[in-house]
């Protein structure tokens, strides 16, 4: 439940939304500009932010109990600790 | 541990409740609709009993033709559908459900002082979502069989094969849900159904180790669904996300499927290792040494149990850097396990030991669990694993934790509580007798395997060289004696419904929550919610401490 | 054996000594206990959806690493008009699903009803334009797999840069549009050096080939055509597909929801399936949040078409 009073729950749905078209338009933008390397970890970085503005205010994650949020850390550690640790052997691989 | 005070005298004879939850309602309906906790417990119980009988079958088509040199029962086509359909129907439809589905359904909201699992309705859904999976899998047995070994490497599974792989494979998918929802409701249930006074540290070790194993019953099965699925896709649309001619990348299934697979095998130790720390303490009339020890380790090996599965592919192309780091933590997921085992057996020093059945039980796992967990530091070596991987000596390293350890503590779950869940005691000759013939018939079977590994001979294969001949024989006739031991319980169990001596509330004079309602509990549990005051384990007094009176 | 009491079981029965909410179940002591379980329950949930699509990152992760280029050509054939299009769609409908609770934690049944029916129309729409896209590569033959002929369609072979032959019809119709020099360009640039993972394409006895080491069967398309682009596209269809599936499933629980909300089943002290069904919606709108970068977005800045 959140713990802003309604009318400031719905602004706040507002601005998030804004800010996410805003976000999507960046991505977009940055795509075509030659960043080199940087491309991909910009529009992951995007990404990021616009799924955490989500997760805080659209789910409420940011007004949770405190089990909510270790629960949500603990799938994101472990989606980590999958891509972590898979990218360890695809990547080392040049180095045998 | 609860309110009220009074002492009840042991009468000669008990007698059995007139209303519980067996006889509550005797309708067809009122079993395959039901919603209380305890009855979905006994149709699970029901239902993996069928599927490990057909799993046996399967291991005594593989031990019967092992005992020659020869492939000469069956064809090497037919000895990889055996074996195969052995693995699938022990791991899937057996080991990965067993204690949590049948004890843990039936005694976890008992052992917390709540009335159900928070979720009754997903509960039942989990268990006809694992009925269904059984079906699709029986069926892909029945109408051809499969032949890819229970790990399903590509590109045989998604290309060669010729057998029913996505049959099976799905049903494998479908029962992965099962076991996801199972995990998710012991989950909630532990945080938030507790009984007032019920803390953390005052719960039964048996929730611990089911709370540990549902983390990775959530966060795990769902890798290997999405496997199955991709390997479901390749199968039957010939694209190539696994197929090295068409670009794929074996190894990548390799790493997605043991991703789960893994800690799967902790899914199918921990509630294991959860029984043992309920039936030592009772049958050494003891408190457990080193509660919070136990507790934590069993989440250490759920966190751990995710960082280690590349040793399933040492030998398979990976960067020899990543299996170093694997190897490295493969040996320190092992220590949380020799925690446990050190504190089991400190719980035995002095105390008073009763050797009942399923005390025996606890000794057989205490042993061999130890044996198996030592061999796999064994494989955890990349040195050695080179040598012995894909050979008997892994066989037999997992049938030591698998059977000797998770099996083992089944069985001693199930006369551990049997009472409780039907109200009889069975008779304890014919099932001393049993727990010595598992113990033998066990050690008979697979110490062997040891040697037969060591000395080369590959797994999955129908025939082999004459000088391991020996071995085998020895081998298939374990097998024989296992056969019987595992025969018997349902002998004496089923005569013990009608025919065994009213048990009582607490047959065993044990500590817990669960022990103090009657034999068979009422529907509801507990009519009114308990109020814990004490730990767990109260047998005695602490290291030190004196009680007056 | 003294000192240990033992609970005496009661009569069977069940008395309401208290009254309690109407979708109070049974097996809980309070609402809040019904309500925090629930609540936990489906981030419990979403956490396993979180490990269920990521064994697809993780194959997407591996295999772009190992096919960059391909990858990267293949993701230029997508409309990126139409991604962004859909990825405001999906934000716009995270924006009535949160208006949606809204309204049902104040009691408004008629402005819950308005966002969920609005909810449900801007996943139509997402839908609609994924029929489209995915219908464009269709006709681009960009569907992985051998082809097959089901009647009413019929799938080509799956054909992306060809060469060693004759090139892809899609291939032939920019040629025709007036891109070759674009095109030729590409096929100056072959991947002749393989590089580390690609090698994992060559089988014993294999020679390299122009593009990578694929068995060439009579050099059907599919054969020829550039070594991970079928794999991007496999992922592409199993990866928005999967996505897709669970927008199905959203859109066949909001017709439930907007049932119950019809009925009056909602109120401010009871709102919690549509509280949780928006977890589930949000959680469904952040995958699409990474996939459109990832499917869409690979080396635009490369100039390709």
């Amino acid at each position: 439940m959140s713990a802003h009073s309604h009318e400031g729950a719905r602004k706040t749905y507002y601005l998030v939304f804004f800010a996410l078209l805003v976000g999507t338009g960046l991505t977009v933008f940055a795509a075509f500009q030659n960043l080199g390397i940087f491309n991909a970890p910009v529009a992951l970085g995007i990404a990021g932010i616009k799924a955490i503005l989500v997760g805080l205010f659209f789910m409420h994650i940011k007004d949770s109990n405190r089990l909510t949020k270790v629960t949500v850390l603990a799938g994101i550690f472990w989606l980590g600790i999958l891509f972590v640790l898979v990218l360890t052997d695809y990547l080392s691989r040049p180095w045998s | 541990m609860s309110t009220v005070t009074s002492h009840i005298i042991h009468k000669e004879a008990e007698v059995m409740p007139e209303v519980h939850y067996l006889n509550a309602d005797h309708s067809l309906k009122s079993w395959l609709l039901t919603i209380d906790h305890k009855r979905i417990a006994i149709l699970y119980m029901l239902t993996i009993t069928v599927f490990f009988f057909v799993g046996g079958a399967m291991a005594t088509l593989v031990r019967l033709e092992l005992l020659t040199p020869a492939g000469d029962l069956l064809q090497s086509d037919s000895y990889n559908k055996a074996f195969t359909l052995h693995g699938v129907m022990m791991v899937f439809f057996f080991l990965v459900p067993s204690i949590p589905a049948t004890l843990g359904n039936f005694l976890l909201p008992m052992m917390l002082g709540c009335k159900d699992l928070a979720f009754p309705r997903i509960n039942l859904l989990s268990w006809y979502l694992f009925v269904i999976g059984g079906t699709f899998a029986l069926y892909g047995m029945i109408t051809g069989g499969l032949d890819t070994g229970w790990t399903f490497y590509t590109p045989f599974s998604t290309t060669y094969s010729n057998t029913n792989v996505i049959t099976v494979g799905l049903g494998i998918f479908v029962a992965g849900f099962a076991s996801i929802l199972t995990g998710l409701n012991f989950i909630v249930t532990t945080h938030r159904m507790r009984a007032p006074g019920m803390t953390w540290m005052r719960m039964p070790l048996f929730v611990w180790s089911h709370y540990a194993t549902s983390l990775i019953m959530i966060l795990g099965t769902p890798v290997i669904a999405i496997t199955m699925v991709l390997v479901v896709l390749e199968r039957a649309l010939h694209i190539g996300i696994f197929d090295p001619k068409l670009g794929g990348d074996p190894v990548l299934f390799q790493h997605m499927f043991w991703f789960y697979s893994h800690p799967a095998v902790y899914i199918m130790i921990l509630p294991g290792m959860g029984v043992i720390s309920e039936v030592i303490p009772a049958f050494s009339h003891k408190r457990i040494f080193g509660y919070k020890a136990v507790a934590f380790s069993s989440l250490a090996i759920a966190v751990f149990g995710f960082l280690v599965w590349a040793h399933h592919l040492f030998v398979a192309g990976i960067s020899i850097y990543a299996a170093l780091v694997f190897s490295f933590v493969s040996f320190l997921v092992a220590i949380p396990s020799a925690i446990k085992v050190f504190n089991w057996s400190a719980t035995l020093y002095k105390g008073s030991i009763r050797f009942d059945t399923p005390m025996l039980y606890a000794f057989a796992f205490l042993g061999l669990f130890t044996i198996g967990g030592l061999t796999g530091l064994f494989l955890a070596a990349l040195g050695i694993d080179v040598h012995v991987t894909d050979t008997y000596f892994v066989v037999a390293h997992f049938h030591y934790v698998m059977v000797g350890g998770m099996v083992v503590a089944y069985l001693c779950g199930i006369h551990f509580w049997w009472p409780k869940i039907t109200g009889r005691i069975y008779p304890e000759f014919p099932a001393r007798l049993a727990a010595i013939l598992v113990f033998v018939g066990f050690n008979l079977t697979f110490f062997p395997q040891f040697i037969l590994g060591y000395l080369g001979m590959p797994r999955r294969y129908h025939a082999y060289p004459e000088e391991f001949q020996v071995f085998n024989v020895l081998s298939s006739a374990g097998a024989s004696v296992l056969a019987v031991a595992f025969l018997l319980p349902m002998i004496y169990l089923i005569w013990s419904l009608k025919y065994g001596k009213v048990a009582g509330p607490n047959p065993w004079q044990a500590y817990g929550l669960e022990w103090e309602t009657s034999s068979p509990p009422p529907t509801h549990n507990f009519e009114h919610t308990p109020v814990v005051t004490t730990e767990a384990y109260s047998y005695g007094p602490k290291e030190g401490e004196v009680t007056l009176g | 054996m003294a000192n240990r009491p033992i609970v005496l079981d009661e009569a069977p029965g069940h008395e309401h000594g208290h009254s309690h909410h109407p979708m109070q179940q049974h097996h809980f002591d309070t609402m809040e206990q019904q309500y925090s379980s629930s609540s936990f329950g489906m981030w419990v949930f979403l956490i396993q959806e979180i490990m269920f699509f990521g064994g697809l990152f993780v194959a997407y992760l591996v295999y772009r690493h190992t096919y960059y280029n391909a990858f990267g050509e293949a993701s230029s054939t997508l409309s990126i008009k139409l991604g962004a299009f859909n990825t405001v769609v999906l934000i716009m409908s995270s924006l009535t699903m949160a208006l949606a609770v809204n309204a049902a934690q104040l009691g408004r049944r008629f402005l819950l009803m308005l966002f969920l029916v609005a909810t449900m129309v801007l996943g139509t729409i997402f839908l609609g334009v994924k029929v489209i896209e995915y219908h464009d590569k269709y006709t681009e033959a960009h569907i992985p797999g051998s082809g097959a002929d089901l009647g009413i369609i019929k799938i080509q072979p799956f054909c992306f840069h060809a060469t060693a032959g004759p090139p892809c019809a899609a291939d032939e119709e920019e040629h025709s549009a007036g891109k070759a020099e674009n095109h030729s360009m590409q096929q100056a640039t072959p991947e002749t050096a393989p590089a580390p993972g690609e090698t994992l394409t060559a089988s014993a006895g294999q020679q390299p080939g122009e593009h990578g080491d694929i068995q060439a069967a009579a050099g059907s398309p599919r054969e020829r055509s550039m070594p991970g682009a079928e794999i991007y596209f496999s992922l592409y269809f199993a990866m928005t597909g999967m996505h897709a599936l669970h927008m199905i499933i959203g859109m066949g629980l909001l017709l439930w929801l907007l049932w119950n909300a019809y009925r009056g089943l909602y109120t401010a002290e009871y709102f919690t399936p549509v509280e949780n069904f928006g977890l589930y919606w949000h959680f469904v709108d952040i995958i699409w949040i990474y996939l459109f970068p990832l499917l869409y977005l690979i080396n635009r800045h490369l100039g390709h078409h």
